[in-house]
């Protein structure tokens, strides 16, 4: 059964794993991805911190396939919005078309709203608003979709990649057990019937029961995360790893009295 | 085999910060607003066939 450790305590359970002689490796979760490259998050600060312990006591730390991609899609909608943001705001030099301008302006006006109501939303368009707004770039008898594509051509171009190439650069590595240099890594291979059931047993989001998967079938005793669920799957779970929260979230978790927490 | 050093996660956000705001060359610019005014005149025209759709049966 796995423990959940609070951020404050990091440095002390570190010191008990290289005891044991544990492999010195972490997954960071999407959460902790996002909030470390996006400042406007309130845990932006503790989640550095944490890093910088992590590296300074030459930890790896990985990313699986769900944590990449579900970080890249975070990246795509930031970058999208804010260049929209700016497209249309009143200095702008873009000739954004009348429909759009105002499209965009609306869902901007109810993002805004939603904000006030849940103040950790981020500034972010989601897919579906996203959806509506790239309607508004092709018109008609116009090129079909060149509009929206031109918009992707100037803004994401270039600028996923580097938000990709960011992570490796800080030290981040793709865990994967068909990386040759990996195979060491794994105790078991990972496979769909065991995420389904780390799935079926908590009900956790199917793509948080990957990530869970991936570091049940790892050697990698531990997990980083920012959200209660991953936190709440290895207190249940008899065969789970560890997960480190934050302190308050750590907290969360005495009200449900769990026997090993 | 020598391992490269990280950069410093203190400047992942702000490195990600400057690579959305940087500004578009002014070719692009052109090119990008080109494309909007075409846009916009096709979107005008689709207004009258809207008005006439939305016309009740008779």
């Amino acid at each position: 059964m796995g423990q959940v450790i609070p951020f404050s305590k990091i440095e002390f359970y570190l010191t008990g794993l290289e005891k044991q002689g544990a492999p010195k490796g972490t997954i960071l979760d999407t959460n902790i991805l996002i909030s470390a490259s996006y400042e406007m998050r309130d845990s932006h600060a503790e989640v550095i911190k944490l890093w910088e312990i992590l590296q300074f006591k030459n930890y790896q730390l990985f990313a699986t396939v769900n944590t990449r991609s579900e970080y890249l899609e975070f990246q795509r909608r930031l970058i999208l919005s804010e260049s929209l943001f700016d497209a249309t705001d009143d200095f702008s030099e873009y000739k954004i078309s009348s429909r759009a301008r105002a499209k965009i302006q609306t869902l901007k006006g109810s993002l805004k709203s939603s904000m006030i109501s849940d103040p950790e939303k981020d500034e972010v368009f989601n897919e579906a608003q996203l959806k509506k707004i790239k309607k508004e770039f092709s018109a008609g008898s116009h090129s079909g979709q060149k509009g929206w594509l031109e918009i992707c051509d100037a803004f994401l171009k270039n600028r996923l990649a580097i938000a990709d190439k960011s992570l490796i650069d800080r030290g981040v590595l793709y865990i994967s057990p068909n990386e040759a240099s990996q195979v060491n890594l794994f105790n078991t291979a990972i496979g769909w019937d065991n995420a389904i059931n780390i799935c079926e047993f908590s009900g956790t989001a199917f793509s948080d029961s990957m990530i869970l998967n991936a570091l049940k079938s790892s050697k990698l005793l531990f997990i980083v995360t920012l959200d209660f669920d991953i936190g709440y799957a290895a207190l249940s779970d008899p065969n789970m790893k560890d997960v480190v929260v934050p302190d308050r979230l750590y907290k969360e978790f005495k009200n449900y009295h769990f026997p090993n927490h | 085999m020598k391992t490269k050093t990280p950069k410093s996660i203190r400047t992942l956000a702000s490195d990600l910060k400057a690579s959305r705001k940087r500004k578009l060359t002014p070719e692009q610019i052109d090119r990008l607003n080109k494309v909007f005014e075409e846009i916009e005149k096709e979107q005008q025209k689709e207004i009258p066939d809207r008005k006439i759709a939305r016309q009740p049966e008779v």
